[in-house]
């Protein structure tokens, strides 16, 4: 419960009508996308400039109230999550595009944009803004950078971390610093590369320069279909190993196919099983040989039959697919949790059998639909979140997952965050003198810990 | 320091002792295995002595002289490669390895090393990772930050940290390797590094085109820019800075001019036609001929749609010389420049405040100072080399240009000495300096590593 002076001090900032702490309000706050936990918070802010967020925090840092940022709640690892109560501040009305600069490449943005929003704002031009996670559509480019967001076609051309190229932050103590900037070697440490993916535990993006990209002139879209994963998995490999570096290089499998065909009909062949969904692009000049190159390596590593899309709209139709997978995988079960182990990619077969190994011995099924070039996996582990049990063998069978990702030369992580999901297998991963050292890094901007408490970090001898 | 000296890990330097702006240290540490140089820099943290780290010392004059030189750390013999992954495009090695030997052996797997242009001299992988030096085709290849996967370090209590790991994609804590990058070993000393290689281009070919004017040379670069091509690098070369590339200046049919260099990779039939379609832009800011620097002799640009531009008729077709030698020779450009100018500094802008700079350039220089510059147009960087008596009011006249609507910057490479005055190797810390400060202190309690050699006296 938030002391009435508190709130009168938010309202004052906000107006009323912008802070929201009625229970009936605050239970749409409770969730983001990660099913497996919920917590409310104690109230929740609409800002709509960077100062409206400065104030915020310094009300925040003297009550010492946890502060967590949200834009459209579709974090997959709880990072949205007001998990010891505080202040939600919701950036979803900082959505306006600022500047348009083509002569530099770059769009000025506030955080609280869609991603679809900051490329649809450019089409017209020929640009686009390149990450583009499946939740495109939903997610905000604050969010994006809070995570290190990916997506498909960041195996071509980087994720977050390489198309922005500087970010307004309003630190917990209320400063508001630019981070990177117009020239692309800003001076001192690297300290956008070190924000994007803090999970808005070192303050919060209120505004972005993002690098944009020229729309490429030409695109050839194929789709592979496989006997097993496995030979699916060798054709990835083959692929990055020939010297080709398509767009994209997703994987789906069998059941993932089933539900995509119910829902969607993308002319996947529904007895695959596997297929794999790859996208070359850029000038037209050696397109076409790229494309068979593609083609016959699919072959020789046994698939059994690949298309080349032939018209725009069976291109769409085909991504259509993919974008639609997780949505299509709601129809086996009433909930899934998304995993989001990377590996490299010639470790992919026995990755994706140990992940099948480990369904089984949970009684769990799985569903793959990820981003095989880049070897992170999406193994989406279907429950119901009514049966306990269930659920507590969902979050074993997602460490297991973690740790075989670990074991096979990865990590427990490619793009979605740490939040609250992963916090515990991060001692998988990192030795106690390096999540010190990240403690310490935190503490640099953070030092009276207030923003995104309980993410990302275990406790550690530092912060004990 | 007699306790320093007394342990087994630091010895008194040789013959060969480093020097930092003239003042010797008192014991290096020469590491040979990672533990030994954690425990070397614990004890040095016991003692709270400055440690500076070198390897093959290529790079040394960057930044301000350090607040205190104590201690060093040598990295030279610490060079294994530590893992080779070609399936997955990785290599893993130790912060001495050299960049020429991670090149020679990632060719021949026909993969690039996508960092470092000093890979044809010396330098050593950790040096290139500290000093954030970025391969020449930064327009295809990124900046080194986008080819690092994971970096290992010894901290300055000599704890040994590693962030990151061997997979492109991972946000799993936070990117703490980073902060690394380009730290001039202020917060630690690296001691290892996963890198990404790249696929070897199927061709790859470059085109000179002799230009008129400066003022034609940058508009033509920026032209190339804004066009759908795609250029692994695109630069503009001033007329003084060709004389530092002498195989590639023999060539050129005007090699009193400024030129627009173009380079393309990918498959031959795109870099053919890229090579045609960047000649057509050049226009009549061109001079009149071009030399195409092309992997076989019959591998001529794609001009069809230019068959009446004068500029195809002087065609110089070089693939003798070739794409190695050239990249060679602009690698080597820098350490080739040092006995002709008498300081060099690197320089980062926006793409639209090129064209300004280029004038700027080419205008303040005059009887008493003497400039040569490269312009890589594609990403906003270059470096330029002076001398003379007005050297250094030239260099704070393009700071500030850098600097203004603090969108760039311009740092000093080597010549800090020839210098007739102070020039802060850095320039103007950036707004967020205090954070930097605070990291620092966070990392570096004691503020032992390399002192006041970073922005701002970091």
């Amino acid at each position: 419960m938030i002391a009435p002076d508190v709130l009168a001090e938010l309202s004052a900032i906000v107006g009323d009508e912008d802070v929201l702490s009625a229970d009936t309000q605050l239970c749409a706050y409770e969730y983001d996308a990660y099913m497996l936990r919920s917590a409310r918070p104690d109230v929740v802010v609409f800002v709509s400039s960077t100062q409206e967020v400065a104030s915020v925090f310094e009300v925040a840092r003297r009550r010492q109230l946890p502060v967590i940022a949200r834009g459209s709640g579709t974090n997959l690892s709880g990072g949205a999550l007001a998990v010891r109560g505080g202040i939600v501040i919701e950036l979803a009305r900082m959505n306006r595009v600022l500047a348009i600069d083509l002569p530099n490449h770059t769009v000025l943005v506030e955080a609280g944009i869609l991603n679809a929003d900051v490329s649809a704002a450019i089409d017209d031009l020929g640009f686009r803004y390149v990450p583009d996670p499946s939740s495109a559509g939903a997610c905000t480019i604050g969010g994006n950078i809070a995570e290190g967001a990916g997506g498909p076609r960041c195996f071509k051309y980087g994720a977050t971390s390489n198309h922005v190229l500087g970010a307004e932050v309003v630190l917990p103590d209320g400063d508001v610093v630019w981070l990177g900037g117009k020239g692309c070697d800003p001076l001192g440490y690297d300290l956008l590369g070190l924000f994007i993916g803090s999970e808005g535990t070192l303050g919060i993006c209120t505004r972005a320069l993002l690098h944009i990209m020229r729309k490429p002139i030409a695109v050839r879209t194929l789709l592979s279909a496989f006997e097993s994963l496995d030979a699916a998995s060798i054709a990835v490999s083959s692929i990055v190993r020939a010297g080709i570096v398509p767009a994209t290089l997703e994987m789906i499998d069998h059941q993932t196919i089933q539900a995509v065909e119910e829902s969607a009909a993308a002319g996947y062949p529904r007895d695959a099983a596997a297929v794999l969904l790859v996208e070359v692009d850029g000038l037209p000049y050696g397109l076409d040989e790229a494309t068979e190159r593609i083609v016959a390596i699919c072959r020789e590593c046994g698939a059994r039959e690949t298309r080349v899309a032939q018209s725009e709209r069976e291109r769409e139709a085909l991504w259509r697919g993919r974008r639609g997978a997780f949505g299509a995988v709601s129809r086996l079960a009433p909930n899934y949790l998304v995993t989001d182990g990377s590996v490299p990619p010639t470790r992919l077969p026995e990755t994706l059998r140990g992940v099948g190994r480990i369904g089984e011995a949970f009684g769990l099924r799985i569903c793959n639909v990820f981003h095989a070039g880049d070897g992170n996996l999406h193994p989406l582990l279907l429950f119901d979140s009514r049966d306990s049990e269930q659920v507590r063998r969902v979050e074993q069978a997602s460490m297991e997952i973690m740790r075989l990702c670990v074991a096979m030369g990865g990590t427990i992580s490619g793009e979605h965050g740490v939040g609250i999901e992963k916090i515990e297998a991060m001692s998988t991963v990192f030795t106690e003198p390096e999540l010190a050292a990240q403690e310490r890094v935190r503490r640099a901007f953070d030092p009276t810990g207030i923003a995104n408490p309980g993410k990302v970090l275990p406790l550690t001898s530092v912060a004990r | 320091m007699t306790t320093i000296l007394r342990t087994s890990r630091w010895t008194a330097p040789g013959s060969r002792a480093l020097e930092i702006d003239g003042v010797g240290i008192d014991a290096v540490h020469h590491a040979t295995d990672c533990d030994e140089l954690s425990l070397a820099m614990a004890e040095a943290f016991m003692v709270g002595s400055s440690v500076i780290a070198f390897g093959e010392s290529t790079r040394m004059e960057l930044g301000n002289p350090p607040a205190r030189v104590e201690l060093a750390v040598c990295l030279s013999r610490l060079r294994a490669i530590v893992d080779y992954d070609p399936g997955n495009l990785v290599v893993k090695a130790q912060a001495g390895a050299k960049l020429r030997d991670l090149r020679e052996l990632a060719a021949g797997d026909s993969l690039v090393l996508p960092v470092g242009r000093a890979a044809t001299q010396r330098g050593t992988l950790g040096g290139c990772l500290a000093t954030n030096d970025h391969h020449l085709m930064r327009s295809l290849y990124g900046r080194v930050k986008d080819s690092v996967l994971g970096i290992t370090a010894a901290l300055a209590n000599g704890d040994r940290v590693h962030f990151g790991g061997r997979v492109v994609k991972n946000v799993s804590g936070y990117d703490v390797g980073k902060l690394f990058l380009g730290s001039l070993g202020t917060l630690g000393v690296i001691i290892e590094c996963e890198l990404r290689l790249r696929p070897a281009p199927l061709a790859e070919a470059a085109l000179l085109v002799p230009m008129r004017s400066s003022e034609g040379a940058a508009d033509t670069a920026m032209r190339i820019g804004d066009s759908p091509l795609a250029p692994a690098a695109l630069q503009i070369i001033s007329a003084s800075y060709l004389t530092l590339l002498p195989r590639l200046q023999s060539l050129v049919p005007y090699p009193n001019r400024p030129a627009v260099l173009t380079l393309f990779e990918g498959h031959g039939k795109a870099v053919a036609r890229q090579l045609g379609e960047a000649l057509g832009l050049c226009g009549d800011r061109a001079i009149g001929g071009h030399l195409a620097i092309v992997p076989e002799a019959d591998h001529r640009p794609d001009v069809r749609a230019k068959t009446t531009d004068k500029l195809a008729q002087y065609t110089e077709l070089q693939h003798e010389y070739g794409h190695v030698a050239l990249m060679r020779e602009l690698e080597e450009a820098l350490q080739t420049a040092k006995g002709t100018f008498d300081c060099a500094a690197a320089f980062s802008v926006s793409l639209s405040a090129v064209e300004p700079l280029v004038a700027l350039l080419e205008e303040a220089a005059g009887d008493d100072v003497a400039a040569a510059y490269r312009v890589d147009c594609g990403v906003g960087t270059g470096e330029i080399l002076v001398r003379g008596r007005g050297s250094l009011a030239y260099l704070r006249r393009v700071r500030a240009a850098c600097e203004a609507g603090s969108s760039g910057n311009l740092t000093l490479l080597w010549g800090r000495r020839a210098l007739d005055g102070d020039f802060d190797a850095w320039g103007t810390p950036p707004g967020s300096f205090g954070l930097l400060r605070r990291i620092k202190t966070q990392m570096d309690p004691k503020n032992m590593m390399s002192p006041g050699r970073h922005v701002g006296g970091i």
